[in-house]
């Protein structure tokens, strides 16, 4: 099946699912996304019946390894920040991330991760007074 | 309100101000000339640097960034025959044959050259249609504003060349996202599944942040992958200095075509540098005597994009700052960042905070200056920050945007919605979706719905269409909306496309 096709149903899909729960508000405040769904349904359906040629999407491209760690490293540093600290947590984020990369040079992955992490919280925090997230550690 | 001119001139040649300003310009040089990191990534995350800022010196930075970006692009695109940001995807067309021949120093001077005197019509059409546009949007009723946003929503069939029902689907998920939160009529939560956090809505700025920001991270990831070694060549022997007079006066319908193009597509909501250059490039080919030179690396082939991209600046500030619609994506992001310091777009900026908004305009001017000089005597520092291998780049960028989220209430939820809005963004784009609608959307979406819902209070019963045709705005958006809508589908309809889509 043809790339857009398969994204066409997947919208559709999504469509209805949110339609179904516009019912569970009163009938007023739900007038616009209802509208909005109408239209976003009827141009899914356009999708699927004139897609586009392109019939498959290199997955493994966009779901690589690197990319994929990225993404896990983001979200779990993400998470960690209020437990951990700002400071704590984004130099063991950069230090992990590079010494990945960077095929474990330990020496260069510290360094880069002490300027990184004490760099910003100099600059934003004691400079700037941004407020970063706090938890038990900096 | 009075503004003195003395303290708009104090507050624009402070030393801090022209600091700011020069960072800003050489912040945006290194963001337009790297490919992958764009004018309105390097604003999102710098973002929080204006947190501790005022108001003014917020708005310097974010504009100084922005012009410097623009001009930045055009590095990339004369040296390695890729444009570093979409805005100088023309300039690749008749820049890099000229550093072919060996011209390179040419093509640069010429393209800093140009982007100044564009940046500098840009910001003085700013400063003359601004205020009175500002003036006018007092007259602005909900009618005005919902019709406004649909203009808004429209241009996106202009915009959306490639896919226009993808253009639209981007649009009605980013006005479905503006939905979230309470609704205007009754302050009912609407799709907040229980998360406290949702109550207010989306929070505009960690969401544009991660649309801009964390898809160009994987892009960065890729290339890394890849191993796109392509980096930029030594710039050290380039000597570039000011072009001769003549050269200028030979040059100058080129210069004011194109600045002329690039402040109305500017104007435009939603449209971009890559629009506003290819425009100006096709029209400067079209009437020169020589259109088939074009290509084989012609000066005007530089100049043409180049001024169009940096008047585009002056342009697309223009409704963003009078009406609260973003000309470019990069004035989305400065929106956000003008609400942030608790400036709302409108008749205030240019009454109650016009101090605020003269000295941001005049600022503009130096910006340009700024990047003149940088561009002229700064070019060989370049290829230090473009050999920053990408993995720490893309390290880097997390760390900032993670700032750039958090800062804005303290809220780690706000984080969260910027990595969300990341990932969704790098996925729509792989699969050939355009964010910039999503963009306009997310944010025309609210004031679409309560323009609808105070058009329906205000007309008390009346017949709706009646109601909405003796109002001479309103009569012009919607003249404006069926052109917007009818000349894309017009010139489709001419180049025997069909108006669905079909593309390769």
């Amino acid at each position: 099946m043809l790339l857009d096709r398969k994204i066409a149903l997947v919208l559709i899909v999504l469509t209805g699912s949110f339609y179904s729960l516009t019912y569970y508000y009163p009938r007023e405040t739900m007038s616009f996304p209802r509208f909005l769904l109408y239209c976003f349904g009827i141009l899914a359906l356009f999708l699927l019946l004139f897609p586009g040629k392109k019939k498959e999407y290199d997955y493994k491209e966009l779901f690589a390894s690197e990319k994929s760690i990225t993404l896990i490293a983001a979200v779990i540093y993400v998470s960690l920040l209020h437990v951990i600290g700002f400071f704590v947590t984004s130099f063991l984020f950069i230090f992990l991330y590079v010494y990945f990369f960077e095929r474990r040079a330990l020496r260069k992955s510290i360094l880069i991760a002490a300027a990184c992490a004490s760099g910003t919280y100099i600059v934003f925090h004691k400079l700037l007074s941004v407020s970063f997230p706090e938890g038990f550690l900096m | 309100m009075n503004v003195s001119l003395i303290d708009v001139l104090a507050g624009v040649f402070s030393l801090k101000n022209l600091f700011i300003s020069a960072a800003g310009v050489m912040v945006g040089n290194i963001f337009g000339a790297l490919p992958g990191l764009t004018a309105a990534m390097g604003i999102a995350i710098l973002m929080p640097l204006t947190f501790g800022m005022t108001p003014d010196s917020a708005l310097i930075l974010m504009g100084a960034i922005f012009a410097g970006a623009m001009w930045g692009g055009s590095v990339s695109a004369i040296l390695i025959n890729t444009p570093g940001t979409p805005s100088a995807a023309a300039t690749v067309l008749d820049g890099y044959p000229m550093a072919k021949k060996g011209l390179a120093a040419d093509a640069l001077r010429e393209s800093v050259w140009s982007s100044f005197i564009g940046g500098i019509l840009g910001v003085i059409a700013l400063h003359l249609f601004a205020p009175p546009l500002a003036m006018i949007s007092l007259w602005f009723g909900p009618p005005e504003y919902f019709f406004l946003a649909l203009f808004g929503m429209t241009i996106i069939a202009a915009l959306s060349e490639k896919s226009l029902v993808k253009g639209f689907l981007g649009g009605f998920l980013g006005l479905l996202i503006g939905t979230i939160g309470m609704d205007p009529l009754l302050g009912v939560p609407r799709f907040t599944f229980g998360v406290t956090n949702l109550v207010d809505g989306i929070e505009l700025v960690p969401a544009l942040i991660g649309l801009f920001s964390i898809p160009e991270t994987f892009e960065m990831i890729r290339s890394y992958i890849k191993k796109d070694t392509e980096r930029l060549p030594s710039l050290k022997n380039i000597r570039l200095g000011f072009p001769t007079l003549q050269h200028t006066i030979r040059l100058m319908p080129v210069y004011i075509r194109s600045s002329i193009i690039g402040i109305i597509i500017g104007i435009l909501p939603g449209a971009g540098g890559s629009i506003a250059s290819f425009m100006a490039y096709n029209e400067t080919r079209r009437v020169s005597k020589h259109p088939e030179l074009f290509g084989t690396g012609v000066i005007e082939g530089v100049a043409a994009p180049e001024a169009a991209n940096n008047s585009l600046c002056g342009g697309a500030l223009i409704p963003m700052l009078t009406l609260g619609i973003p000309g470019d994506s990069v004035a989305a992001i400065m929106m956000g960042g003008l609400m942030v310091h608790g400036l709302m777009p409108g008749a205030e900026l240019f009454t109650k905070h016009a101090q605020v908004t003269y000295t941001f305009i005049i600022a503009l001017y130096m910006a340009n200056v700024f990047m003149l000089f940088f561009g002229l005597y700064c070019a060989p520092f370049f290829t230090v920050v473009t050999d920053t291998p990408k993995h720490i780049l893309a390290a880097v960028v997390i760390l900032l945007t993670v700032i750039g989220s958090y800062a804005i209430r303290e809220n780690i939820f706000d984080v969260y919605v910027m990595l969300a809005f990341g990932i969704l963004g790098y996925l729509m784009k792989a699969h050939g979706f355009d964010l910039t609608p999503v963009v306009l959307g997310i944010i025309l979406g609210p004031m679409m719905e309560k323009g609808l819902y105070g058009t329906l209070a205000i007309s008390e019963g009346e017949n709706l269409i009646l109601f909405v045709l003796v109002r001479p705005i309103s009569v012009i958006l919607i003249l404006l909306i069926l052109i917007s809508m009818g000349i894309p589908l017009y010139r489709r309809l001419k180049r025997g496309q069909s108006i669905f889509d079909r593309y390769a």
